[in-house]
Formats: structure tokens, sequence, C-alpha cells
């Protein structure tokens, strides 16, 4: 029962003809639309072994599938050529051997970063520090416990100081040897970021060895783990288009007469670091300064971090032995503990 | 007197345009509920749609439709703008088809219900074909209808109530 | 126009019924939990745990060797040949994003669930 008192319109010449004309500019738009979401990006998910660990990639792109194989061949060149001080063919490697090499403006720049947080941290973090893990060989099939006296003397050739770089032309002083490895893993991820740019790929999570890369404009939830080790999170946080690097006393130990070894070695004294922390987690725009900044922050404790993270504008979690949390400023309301054995303290 | 007609078509429509844009916009006020998805909406704003599909010519139901579109995607973007118009118009073309014959078979809480149903299908279809995938259509689905039936009654009741007004208004 | 007809009636009972209908696959579902074994890269067996009704292993077929068990809801190294032995002191796999890796014979385990609290663990 309508009243049509006013069915004699403006629009009732035009309004079949307007209503179809409209529908099917509604229809095309709607096709329109819908095939660019269907054909919309495709995702593919790869997980292999590198660099001494497990790598997963998780990548979105339109059109270039051979993406994860790019991935995987720089990472293996990466090692080979660049990184491992364990092979002779890496630059790492030379540089190690000659102490004076020519070398790419990769490594070259990597060095310059290195001394840089190396400064900052008062030689808490030292890329010099090749002689004194590899006394300790966490990981390695000489893996032990060194002595008082094999620490001291190997503890006295650490100087990042001797790093000397001269455009690409890098020298080292005869007692000093590299070891990339607090560093290694983000700097892959920051490689990884370039070649994801050169494919215009639209988003992608990439975790090597727990040192993630986080791609495009979409938000990925992160779990941070639990220290005790069984890979399982304790707390979550909603990230994207940054990097994000763990350093903690669970991944790399042995334990002797009671005592536990972690692989994460206090420049300054050629021992495990101890400032009473499990883990700390750095978020920042750099894999390698994520890396290293872990590394740093960990080995240096809680306060004396903070204003290490400030200048690199990093934001951290730092989760202590006594299962309590502390955040920073830019991350403090977004880190959520799932877990509520931990607590978090303002 | 076609004249006075016309004056008063465009103050109505004008009146049920303010009142449409209005009410949607009162909605999007509200906060997301946990559970629905985003931009899930009581839909009271079809109160003014519904009149007009029965009372008025069908282009003016459907223009006012499209302008609670254009007004949702300047408000509050590209997305709500496409959810506002998909659910929209399917939803303003059941309530011309149902209101608009002479002999009806539905109540006006049936009618309200099928609209705000179509409203719902039509932006749930929408948004699967943004997202890519069909899997919102059973993690969203059932809230949805239950939801749409609860709103279908409760707009479809209100129009009843306000028809005789709004009939008088129009005069 | 009445407020509600016969057919008022009808309309709700389909849409109830609808909602019914949509809502059955979310019963068949339930907590999957879904093991990925990658060899060397290779994505080459995907196992959903939770349909596991009898016990079974399997070789991976690779140097240093290396032997997986699953069970109903869990999985495990349950032998390897390489030095360290990490990955079986890694013990069983039972819950989402847990993973077990024999790098030595390049052997990824991981364990992924129907929900996850979040895409990936920063370690």
């Amino acid at each position: 029962m309508q009243v049509n008192i006013l069915s004699d319109n403006l629009f009732s010449k035009v309004n079949i003809k307007s209503v179809i004309a409209f529908s099917l500019c509604a229809v095309i738009a709607f096709g329109v639309v819908a095939y660019d979401c269907f054909f919309a990006a495709k995702e593919s998910n790869k997980s292999f072994v590198a660099m001494g660990t497990v790598i997963t990639s998780s990548i979105w792109t339109k059109n270039n599938p051979e993406i994860q194989q790019q991935i995987n061949d720089e990472i293996n060149a990466l090692e080979k050529s660049l990184l491992s001080k364990n092979v002779d063919t890496s630059e790492v490697g030379r540089l190690n051997k000659e102490k004076s090499a020519s070398v790419s403006e990769d490594l070259a720049d990597i060095l310059l970063d290195c001394k840089e947080v190396s400064k900052d941290s008062n030689g808490a973090f030292d890329v010099t520090i090749c002689p004194v893990s590899t006394l300790w060989d966490f990981g390695g099939e000489n893996q032990r416990l060194p002595s008082e006296n094999e620490i001291e003397a190997a503890l006295s050739k650490i100087n990042y100081e001797s790093i000397n770089v001269k455009g690409t032309n890098v020298t080292i002083g005869n007692e000093q040897s590299i070891d990339l490895g607090a560093v290694g893993k983000g700097y892959t991820c920051d490689k990884i970021k370039a070649l994801l740019e050169e494919c215009r790929a639209q988003k992608a999570i990439i975790s090597v060895g727990g040192s993630l890369l986080l791609y495009g404009n979409h938000k990925f939830t992160i779990g941070v783990a639990n220290p005790s080790g069984n890979k399982l999170a304790m707390g979550t946080i909603d990230l994207k288009d940054c990097f994000i690097s763990t350093s903690g006393d669970y991944e790399k130990y042995f334990e002797q007469d009671g005592k536990k070894y972690h692989h994460i070695l206090d420049a300054r004294t050629g021992y495990p670091a101890d400032g009473y922390l499990s883990s700390v987690t750095v978020i920042c725009d750099s894999g390698l300064l994520s890396d290293a900044l872990s590394t740093a922050c960990f080995i240096m404790g809680y306060n004396e971090s903070l204003d290490l993270l400030k200048k690199y504008d990093a934001e951290a979690i730092f989760i202590f032995k006594d299962k309590t949390v502390k955040c920073t400023d830019g991350v403090a309301d977004k880190f959520k503990i799932t877990n509520n054995t931990f607590k978090m303290e303002k | 007197m076609k004249n006075k007609n016309i004056t008063k078509k465009i103050a109505l429509i004008g009146v049920m345009g303010a009142l449409a844009v209005g009410l949607s916009y009162l909605e999007s006020l509200i906060p997301a509920f946990p559970g629905f998805p985003p931009g899930a909406k009581p839909g009271l704003s079809n109160i003014a749609t519904m009149f007009l599909a029965s009372s008025c010519g069908i282009a003016d139901a459907f223009f006012i439709t499209i302008l609670k579109g254009i007004f949702a995607g300047i408000t509050r973007g590209f997305t709500a703008m496409l959810m506002s118009l998909s659910g929209g118009i399917l939803s303003t073309a059941m309530a011309c088809i149902l209101l608009r014959g002479k002999k009806s078979n539905f109540g006006y809480i049936g009618v309200g219900i099928i609209c705000a149903v179509c409203h719902n299908i039509g932006q749930l279809i929408t948004a699967c074909i943004l997202s890519g995938t069909w899997s919102l259509v059973f993690g969203y689905g059932p809230l949805l209808l239950i939801f749409a039936m609860l709103t279908g009654f409760i707009t479809g009741s209100i129009l009843k109530l306000v028809m005789p007004a709004l009939k008088r208004f129009s005069n | 126009m009445k407020l509600l007809k016969k057919n008022d009636i009808l309309v709700i009972s389909a849409v109830l019924i609808l909602c019914l209908v949509l809502l059955i696959p979310s019963f068949k579902k339930s907590d999957r939990l879904i093991a990925t074994v990658t060899v060397d890269g290779v994505q080459t067996y995907v196992i959903d745990l939770s349909s596991v009704e009898k016990a079974y292993s399997f070789d991976t077929n690779t140097t240093p060797k290396a032997e997986i068990t699953v069970e109903k809801n869990a999985i495990y190294f349950s032998y390897a040949d390489c030095p360290d032995k990490l990955c079986v002191n890694t013990g069983k796999l039972t819950k989402n994003g847990q993973t077990a890796a024999c790098l030595p014979a390049k052997v990824v385990v991981s364990l992924k669930s129907a929900k996850s609290d979040f895409d990936v663990l920063t370690y």
C-alpha cells in the first residue's frame, strides 16, 4: 500500500534509462575491481637451511615466481663470497688471512657501520672478536670452555679501532681478525630487501635464523620467542616494514659444571655476557643494525642500552632473567604478552 | 500544480537524503565490534531508502543510495564506498521490488529483514572479492545474517510506525 | 501493509537455516595440526597430524641419515646420523610454530595449526 502522491516526479522520463545506464556502469566497475583482485599477488612459501640456520620466506608477488630461487642463490652467494670467516673465497676470510685487502663496497660499509656501533657501545660489541669466538667455537666441533689464560691472550687481540677503511681498501691489525657472526643474519635481510624491491614484490616476511624482514604495506603479527627455548611465543607485536633481530642466551650454549655458557660473548671480557637479560629484541629500519644492536644491548644490559637505541632510532623489548619485560617507549603499547608467567614492567 | 509537486519532491528527497546520510554517519561512529567485520552497522538509514522505494520513484530511492555511497567514500574512503554501494544497491533493488507491487506478500518486518540481509550479502560479496578469498562467507556469514535479521526487524517496525507521519509530511 | 505476515516467518526461518548451513564447515575443521617436512629447500612432505591414527616412521633419504616418526598430533626426529643430534634432542613437536631441524641433513620439520597467534617468530 504505497502512496504515489509524488510519482509524477522529476525523474520519470529518464527513470528506466538512467537505472540501466547506472547498473551497466556499476557492473563494469565491479568487474574491473574483481579482475584486479583475483589476479592479485600470489603467495609462495619456502624454507631451507643455509648460513648454519633455518631460513623461511613467505613472499606475495604478482609476477615473479623466481624470486624465491633468487633469494636462495643470493644467500648462498653472500655466505661463500662475503660473510664467512671459514673459507678463503669469502672477503672476510681473505681479509683475515692477509690483513689487508681490496674489498667490495658492501663489506666496506658493513665494517664502517660495525665500527660505529663498537664506538657507541664502548667496545661491548666488536667484530674483531674472532680470536675469542674461535676459542669457544659455539656450535662447532671444538666447542669448549677455554682457560682464563687463553681468553686473556685472545682478549688483547680484540680492537675495533684497528679496522681501517679507506674507500674499498681495508686494513686490520696483524693480531686482528673479523667475525661477522653477530651481524650476518641481519645483513642478509638487508640484501633480501633489495631483491624484493627490484622484483617489486607486494609484501613479504622473511626469517633468517630468527632475524626478520617485514616488507610491504602490511602488518604482520610477530611472536617473540620464549627464552626457555621451546620456540613458542611469549608475546606478540604487530609491525610492518621493518627489521627485527633477537639476541638470546637460549640459542647456542653448553653447560659445564652446573654453569651455562651461552654464545653472546662480551668483547670486553671474553666471556658470555651477563646483563641479567634472557633476550633482547630490537626493531629498526636496518637489518645489519637490528642484529648488531640486539647483540650490543644484550651485552650492555638494559640501562646502558637506552641511549644506544635512541641514537639509532631503534625500539627494543627486553626480557630479564626473572621473567620481567621492559619495552622502549615506541613499542610499549604495542607489545602484548601472551604467556602470563612473564610480567610487563613500566 | 506540477511546480508545487516538484518543489515538494525536491524538498522530500532532500530531507530523506539528509536523514539517510545523517543516520549513516552516526552509525559510522559506532566502534567496530569484535567478531563483526569492520563496517557492519545497524543500517537505520535504510528506513529512508525503503520509504522512498515505496512511496516515490525507483530513481529517487537509488539516488539516495548512491548519495550515501559517495558520502561514505568521502568520509571513510574508497573501500567504505564500495561496501556502502554494493550493499545499498542490492538492498534498494529488493525494496523497490517488494514495496511497489499492488499486493505485497510480506509484512514490513519481512521486507525490512530481506532488505537488511541483501544489504549484508552485497557487502560480504564485495569483501570477498576485495580480499581474494571466499572464506569470509563462512567466517562472517552466520553472524551477519543474524545481525541483519535483528536490524531488519527493527527498521521494518520503525518504518511501519513512521509511515503515517512520513505520508503526512509528503503531503 | 501489515507489520508481520506469514511469509515473514518463512523469511526468518530461511535466514536461520542459511546461518546453520554456513556454520557447518567450522565444526569440521577444529584444530588441525599440519607438519611440513622440507628436505634441501624442497617441501617433501605435508602431514596432517590430527588425522594420524597409527604411528609410523620414514627415512628422509639424506646423508647423514635421518628418520622421522609421525604420531597423532606429534612429529619428531627419532634417529639421525649427524654428529650433534640437536634434531633428535629437540624432542616431540606438538604445538603450532615449533620446528626441529637437522642441519647436516638439511631437513626441517615445522608445525602449523589452522589457527596461529603469530605469523613468524623472532628468536
